[in-house]
């Protein structure tokens, strides 16, 4: 079975990875709420077909543990396609031993303008395990402009 | 004196002297129901094959559990459910010495064979070419005249775009949850003269942006490349490269040249399929 496990204190080549902290205006802005320590996951991405066909938004998951695993999952609020993919990584969590809680998770998935012809890739910010951001910039086709040879 | 080996409990020879079955990795005795050696890992774990949260795998002595009904054996190290998840030649197991194997990740790796089974049933029912027309009969009517619509519409006035033919129109279609389709059309892409501008573009912002999120599982992308022309150029009507770059697997990937009147199907590889649009919208 792959894994593809990720530790989160490793940063990747090509994506934009910061781990805790208070990295951001729209994050550590978290009341201190108990929560337990995660010690691995795969790092979350933007999923391309979400933002091919441009949809961004909020995800909020209910998360419960049984003090080690995720044992269950349930979306409060955001687009299918954004609570799949975040439940997708949630999943792939694994936490030290801890009392078992309930917790509200937010994935927060951001386009950013201005659009690029093709695929780049996005930064993603972790303040475990009650917020991520992941942004990506837009996508757009580009479609060329055709000299039309004459008529000979 | 035959010498014809004895197959035994869970299929193991049985050595014909001491009556011991050989499992690989070390020697079962049929008569005290135990194994003669301690469990073993090629990485040192302080126990080996052991799920922390069960105890029965703690006894480094007993076989698989003490639950020979329902897990089973095959190398004298793990019982069934650890060599569905790594698979059975155990070469795969990254970790597997020092990693516990849970309940649920046996379930899960079930689960993950059975899909992988069905999922490879499925590719070989799938395995007939491609063609056009196969691809066009999965488009639903919906969807097809929500496409000729984006034709019309990116050959009509649309903003700096006074004279139409200067601007991509483009949309997405998908299913909900729930099963629903829904056709999402986006807002005109940019007006461009090709004479001045090296590409048109689209990026495929909803018209409607609630309809567009509640889109479960996208089934179609579409474009249209606007048949607009001047002395010396006029725009690209097949698949682009940034077309290709941008396609994502899943979906069927559409561009409809608005000037020769032709639809084509790509994806993020060299698939170059095409049709009349007439023939497309089953007028032909």
């Amino acid at each position: 079975m792959s894994r593809a496990k990720v530790y989160l204190i490793r940063k990747f080549l090509g994506v934009g990875l910061i781990v805790g902290g208070t990295l951001s205006p729209a994050l550590g802005q978290t009341a201190k709420q108990e929560t337990p320590l995660l010690i691995a996951g795969t790092i979350p991405l933007y999923p391309r077909m979400a933002l091919a066909a441009q949809i961004q938004g909020t995800v909020k998951i209910r998360v419960v543990t049984d003090g080690k695993r995720v044992v269950s999952l349930e979306a409060e609020s955001g687009p299918p396609m954004l609570v799949k993919a975040a439940k997708d990584n949630i999943l792939t969590w694994e936490f030290g031993e801890h009392k078992p809680m309930t917790f509200v998770t937010t994935f927060e998935y951001v386009i950013e303008e201005p659009a690029e012809c093709g695929f780049s890739n996005g930064a993603s910010v972790l303040n475990l395990p009650l917020e991520v951001r992941i942004s990506a910039k837009g996508l757009k086709t580009c479609d060329p402009a055709v000299a039309i040879k004459p008529h000979l | 004196m035959s010498c014809a080996p004895s197959y035994k409990f869970e299929g193991k020879e049985r050595d014909s002297e001491t009556q011991n079955d050989d499992f690989g990795a070390r020697y079962y005795s049929w008569r005290v129901g135990r194994w003669l050696s301690a469990d073993w890992s090629a990485v040192p774990a302080p126990v080996p094959y052991a799920n922390l949260t069960n105890p029965q795998t703690l006894n480094l002595y007993a076989m698989v559990r003490d639950n020979p009904e329902t897990f089973a054996d095959l190398d004298g190290h793990r019982d069934l459910g650890a060599l569905i998840a790594c698979g059975p030649d155990g070469g795969a197991c990254s970790g597997i010495n020092s990693t516990p194997i849970t309940e649920s990740e046996i379930e899960a790796a079930a689960v993950a064979a059975a899909a992988a089974a069905a999922a490879q049933t499925a590719q070989t029912a799938s395995a007939q070419p491609q063609t056009a027309e196969s691809l066009a009969t999965q488009v639903p009517s919906a969807v097809k005249s929500a496409i000729m619509s984006s034709v019309n519409a990116s050959n009509a006035p649309s903003g700096a775009d006074t004279t139409g033919g200067f601007h991509e129109e483009s949309g997405v279609a998908g299913t909900t949850a729930a099963g629903a389709l829904v056709v999402s059309p986006d807002k005109p892409g940019p007006y461009g003269n090709p004479d001045t501008s090296d590409h048109l573009s689209t990026t495929h912002k909803a018209v409607n942006q609630s309809e567009r999120d509640s889109i479960a599982n996208v089934t179609v992308m579409w474009h249209v490349h606007p048949s607009g022309q001047t002395a010396t150029h006029n725009w690209k009507q097949g698949p682009s490269v940034a077309d290709r770059r941008a396609a994502v697997t899943g979906p069927i990937n559409i561009v409809v040249g608005a000037r020769n009147r032709t639809v084509y199907f790509y994806n993020g590889g060299n698939m170059n399929l095409h049709m009349s649009l007439k023939q497309f919208m089953g007028t032909e």
